[in-house]
């Protein structure tokens, strides 16, 4: 074929050092250069004109006839790689060596359209790279693939980009299988996979290989321990991760764990309960050398002694000891390491919060240690003192109460015989000053009698506070109740009645009558406080005799005695109670009420005396204390008690007083100032006599009234039930106590006077009183 | 009455292009045409076609898809699936479902061969 | 800043487009098929039309790493360039899938930028090639470059950077092996040439049965 060449560019074509074929639109081969006559083979008088189809059958490819068509009818130029074809020809070098090549498909411009085709041959380049990594990967490669441990690579997304001949063997996959397959999806525990995954994705290493179990293809599972890096290729980023089998390990390790497992729990199991006690107790607990350095101590004695662990090991029990109990603890040290044996003591502790902790230790020395356990008894101690001191204030203060009661009382009797005393005086200084120089003796001995009575009470006192000393006296028990007869009716207040039944011919008895009046105001006391609503009090004497049986139930000589006994209607004892009357401190009283002191004192003063006490009471009806004491046979003392009041009364035209008083001697004081003053005096005993004056004829304008009277109408009564009668009335009330509840609120035209008070007091007060009108 | 055709494909362009060929090979005959698979069942429900083309490529329920469906529900109806993408595997597919397989862009050649083939099944009634 | 751009097609045009552009990567699957051994799906959902700011902003928001982007150049009637882009993981991803997976990893890495080319190439020629011959039209079209770096690179790196560069913007989806691969179309156009495109476009329309109305029309 004759080709013409101005340009001599067609020598160009064959000296090229690639393929070079020209088609034309139907696909035709037009032109065939040199160089691939030499690489195919072929030469062009014979392929011109035919297709590439006809010239390599067998080797028809799709891409190629696309990319030809492609460029004829649309112009577009194509690539054809090696990467992606094989051999796109059948192309060998001049020593028959296959050629790698690449192809390219363009259109070529003219009239008419035709295609070039241009194969390049990139064999050496490939060569060279493959040699080139191989090289460098030789021994990569060598290592990789000879491995026992499976060795993977894998993308960022985790999918595995390679796996080594050990890693088919592991998974049970092959190659082509693992490729591409999210090595995640191979591990049972993804937890595990995930936080090392992440771990290697951020940059960081893998401190220590992880864990792992491997799911295989056949479904079984395999320990594996993975450890794993990153690294870059380019812009790249792989990790490559060795899993190493760890099968045999994980067997020995499981057996390993059961049989310590086993073991472990039975030994746990006791050292626990142990540990248990020794951590749990409040008892301290301690292990120290005989000469008290503290090996080991248990958490209890940690707090008590406030001491951290580090401190606590290394201290000694006499660390916390007070310098005053060194030497004890010296001491029982000394005899624990002598005799090797057990011993309990008390010592005090300083503990952490500063104060002094009582324990009270149980040690052994045994193996050259002290073994100690200690309870803390600090509180316990404390308590007792406490309730020592508590009784010794109690007595203190019962002691206290019993001198307030019995001075109350006392006051009150010496109030009314000083009134008794000054008011007589005054009015014989009166009569005198009148020059009335009758009668004058009535006064003297009023106020005699009142002085002597007095001075009795102040005996009765200083009995009282030399109680252990007794002086006995023959006496007659009779005489001295008679005597006592006010007092006791002082003592018992108006709302108890008062009865006497005395043996006549009553036997003396060798007695210390102060005492003895001590022991009829204390049992008339508990009396009255057993009828806090009122009642009954009966005093009795009697002469008994006790034979030898009866006296040896008594407790008492046998042959003749005196009985008192005091009884009163209150809610009696039960026996219990009963049994313990006498006992010192007991009492039945509520707190602050009472002494307790006032019959084992009278039980006292009896059994010295000879004598015996008894108590009998029934429940609902009442109790009586009898004092039985030895007959004396000679002659009693007598004293003169004789009181002989009188009553006056005198009408006169003028103002009328009604004076109510149970006391004689301030009815006729009163009674005298006010005749003095002009007016009439009416006198009453106690209420219902007054009312029967009030209710009489006569007139009355003032009542002048005690306010505690006798017979059941108090004072404030009377005067009620007076201004019912004679709506004028005034009304002076008169009282030893601040009895205001008695009195209660004062009704305009009541006053009252407070003893003790005088004369002219009184004098002033009625005047005013009366000339109110 | 008119055989009818239904069109499914979801570029109008598309439909237009087989619209086109169709009238100008069976003039007489009634053309229906739907975007989606959706509304092409509806379609189907409602108005019986006789022949149905399908566009493979399309949103939601590929053509494949539908073209299984309607074999089940209307297995007698003869089915073309249309694509550019010529692959074994698809052209298998479609026949499993029942369907032809014709190449896009459609020639009109290729359609001609279809309906003629398609009226021969259809021929009793 | 970006403008609107002030050329745009229509509804029916774009549609029209994008049934060539399905057209030509279903032509590219089948073609990739042949290589690959085993089914080869490829997916245009939709085809839009925005300046190129816009476009290498749309990738950058999707995309946070580093792409690599297949590009070729066409010249006739219209003219412009167009590129197959793909984040830079995917890609070695795609190419192993399109290998087989049987090649150790070095030489996939080693080949990775030829098979890429390739692939690129045989995806965007489906496309040109199928627009070129609906358009009746041939262009010229060049063999295929590699470029990487980040959308604004990638664009910037196409030569065309004239204000009124239009791009046509496809979302590609592949399917192969069981592994779903996104990537992205761009072809950028002057204005120029999207004239020239929009009136071959309603030709084409017309040609393909404008006047013919259907009697039961879809929406």
């Amino acid at each position: 074929m004759q080709r013409a060449d101005p340009s001599g560019l067609e020598g160009i074509f064959d000296a090229v050092d690639m393929g070079l074929v020209v088609l034309d639109a139907q696909m035709l081969v037009l032109e065939w250069n040199d160089w691939m006559e030499t690489a195919t083979g072929r030469r062009r008088a014979e392929l011109r004109g035919r297709r590439l189809e006809e010239i390599f059958p067998g080797e028809s490819n799709a891409r190629l006839a696309t990319a030809i068509n492609d460029a004829l009818s649309a112009g577009t130029s194509s690539i054809l790689t090696h990467s992606l074809h094989k051999a796109v020809f059948p192309l060998r070098s001049r020593n028959g060596r296959k050629l790698i090549h690449n192809v390219a498909v363009r259109p070529l411009p003219g009239p008419l359209p035709r295609c070039l085709v241009q194969i390049s041959d990139v064999t050496v380049a490939v060569e060279r790279d493959r040699m080139l990594r191989k090289r460098q990967n030789a021994r990569y490669d060598a290592v990789v693939d000879s491995a026992p441990d499976a060795i993977l690579t894998l993308d960022t997304k985790a999918a595995i980009v390679l796996a080594n001949p050990a890693a088919t063997e592991e998974f049970g996959y092959s190659a082509a299988e693992l490729s591409g397959l999210v090595a995640a999806d191979l591990f049972d525990d993804q937890p595990a996979w995930n936080e090392a995954w992440r771990t290697l994705l951020s940059g960081r290493r893998l401190t220590r290989p992880v864990e792992l179990v491997a799911r295989t293809q056949d479904g079984g599972a395999s320990f594996v321990e993975m450890s794993a890096a990153t690294w870059r290729s380019d812009t790249r980023v792989f990790v490559t991760a060795i899993l190493r089998d760890v099968n045999e390990r994980h067997r020995a390790e499981q057996a390993l764990r059961q049989l310590n497992l086993t073991l472990e729990k039975s030994v746990a199991e006791r050292t626990a309960d142990r540990d248990r006690m020794w951590r749990l107790s409040s008892d301290v607990m301690l292990v120290a050398r005989l000469d008290g350095a503290i090996n080991a101590s248990n958490p209890a004695w940690r707090a008590l002694v406030g001491q951290c662990d580090a401190v606590a090991e290394q201290g000694g029990l006499g660390d916390s000891v007070p310098p005053e109990e060194q030497s004890k603890l010296g001491a029982i040290l000394a005899e624990l390491r002598a005799t090797r044996g057990h011993s309990q003591f008390e010592l005090q502790h300083r503990a952490d919060d500063g104060s002094l902790r009582r324990i009270s230790w149980s040690a052994v020395a045994a193996d050259d240690l002290l073994q100690a356990v200690g309870r803390d008894v600090t509180a316990e101690r404390e308590a007792e003192q406490a309730l020592q001191a508590a009784e010794e204030a109690l007595r203190q203060s019962q002691k206290m109460e019993a001198i307030g009661q019995l001075t109350g009382g006392i006051a009150h009797d010496f109030n009314n015989l000083l009134t008794g005393i000054s008011g007589s005086l005054e009015l014989l200084e009166t009569r005198i000053g009148q020059q009335r120089y009758g009668g004058l003796d009535r006064y003297i001995g009023a106020a005699k009698r009142s002085a002597s009575r007095a001075a009795a009470l102040t005996h009765r006192l200083l009995a009282f506070s030399r109680r252990q000393t007794l002086d006995p006296k023959p006496t007659d028990m009779n005489r001295l109740i008679r005597d006592m007869d006010e007092l006791v009716r002082r003592t018992m207040g108006p709302t108890i009645e008062i009865a006497t039944r005395l043996e006549p011919a009553l036997g003396s008895t060798l007695v210390d009558s102060n005492q003895l009046e001590n022991a009829l105001l204390n049992l008339c006391i508990n009396a009255r406080d057993a009828m806090p609503e009122g009642g009954r009090l009966t005093i009795e004497t009697r002469n008994i005799l006790l034979d030898a049986a009866k006296a040896r139930e008594q407790d008492v000589p046998a042959g003749e005695y005196v009985s008192l006994s005091v009884q009163d209607t209150g809610s009696g004892m039960p026996e219990d109670v009963i049994e313990r009357a006498f006992d010192p401190f007991y009492t039945t009283k509520p707190l602050g009420e009472g002494t307790g002191l006032g019959l084992s004192m009278v039980y006292g003063f009896v059994r010295q005396s000879g004598g015996q006490a008894r108590i009998f009471s029934q429940i609902g009806k009442g109790s009586s204390v009898q004092l039985l004491l030895p007959r004396h046979f000679g002659e009693a003392e007598m004293s003169d008690h004789s009181t002989d009041l009188g009553e006056f009364q005198r009408a006169r035209n003028s103002e009328t007083v009604l004076i109510v008083d149970d006391e004689p001697a301030i009815r006729m004081l009163i009674g005298e100032v006010l005749e003095e003053l002009g007016y009439l005096v009416l006198e009453a005993q106690d209420g219902a006599s007054g009312l029967k004056h009030l209710q009489g004829k006569g007139r009355v304008d003032l009542l002048v009234s005690d306010v505690g009277l006798p017979g059941g109408i108090n004072g404030r009564q009377l005067a009620d039930a007076a201004l019912a009668l004679w709506p004028e009335l005034k009304v002076l009330f008169i009282t030893g106590y601040a009895e205001s509840s008695v009195v209660g609120h004062l009704r305009p035209g009541m006053h009252v006077l407070t003893k003790p008070f005088t004369i002219e007091a009184l004098a002033a007060r009625i005047q005013g009183i009366l000339g109110e009108h | 009455m008119a055989t009818k055709v239904l069109i499914v494909d979801d570029s109008k362009l598309a439909r237009m292009s087989v619209a086109k060929h169709l009238s100008a090979l069976r003039p007489g005959w009634t053309r229906l045409e739907a975007a989606n698979a959706e509304e092409a069942l509806s379609l189907a429900n409602r108005e019986f076609p006789d022949i149905i083309l399908l566009d493979f490529n399309m949103p939601g329920q590929s053509g494949l898809e539908l073209a299984a469906q309607l074999h089940e529900t209307h297995p007698l109806i003869p089915v073309a699936i249309v694509s550019a993408n010529i692959q074994v595997e698809i052209v298998e597919r479609a026949g499993q479902a029942g369907a032809t397989f014709l190449a896009k862009p459609l020639r009109e050649a290729a359609l001609a061969a279809f309906l003629d083939a398609a009226e021969a099944r259809l021929a009793p009634r | 800043m970006s403008k609107e751009l002030v050329f745009t097609l229509d509804e029916l045009e774009l549609d029209a487009l994008t049934e060539l552009v399905n057209v030509g990567v279903s032509r590219a699957a089948s073609s990739l098929r042949t290589m690959v051994g085993s089914e080869v799906l490829l997916a245009v959902p939709r085809v839009e039309m925005m300046t190129y700011e816009r476009a290498a902003k749309l990738i950058g928001e999707r995309e946070s790493g580093e792409l690599v982007a297949v590009h070729q150049s066409f010249n006739g009637e219209i003219s412009g360039g167009a590129m197959l882009i793909f984040p830079e993981i995917n890609s070695l991803e795609l190419v192993r899938a399109i290998t087989g997976g049987g090649l150790p990893l070095e030489d996939i890495i080693a080949l990775e930028q030829e098979a890429l080319a390739e692939t690129g190439n045989i995806i965007l020629n489906g496309c040109l090639a199928t627009i070129a011959n609906m358009l009746e039209r041939t262009l010229n079209i060049s063999l295929p470059e590699i470029i990487h770096g980040s959308g604004s690179e990638i664009f910037a790196r196409s030569q065309l950077l004239e204000a009124d560069t239009a791009v046509l913007f496809l979302y590609i989806n592949f399917s192969v092996r069981d592994r779903d691969i996104h990537g992205y179309i761009a072809m950028l156009m002057d204005l120029p040439s999207l004239t020239a495109l929009k009136a071959l476009i309603g030709r084409m329309i017309e040609r393909a049965g404008g006047e013919s109305t259907p009697d039961h029309a879809a929406r």
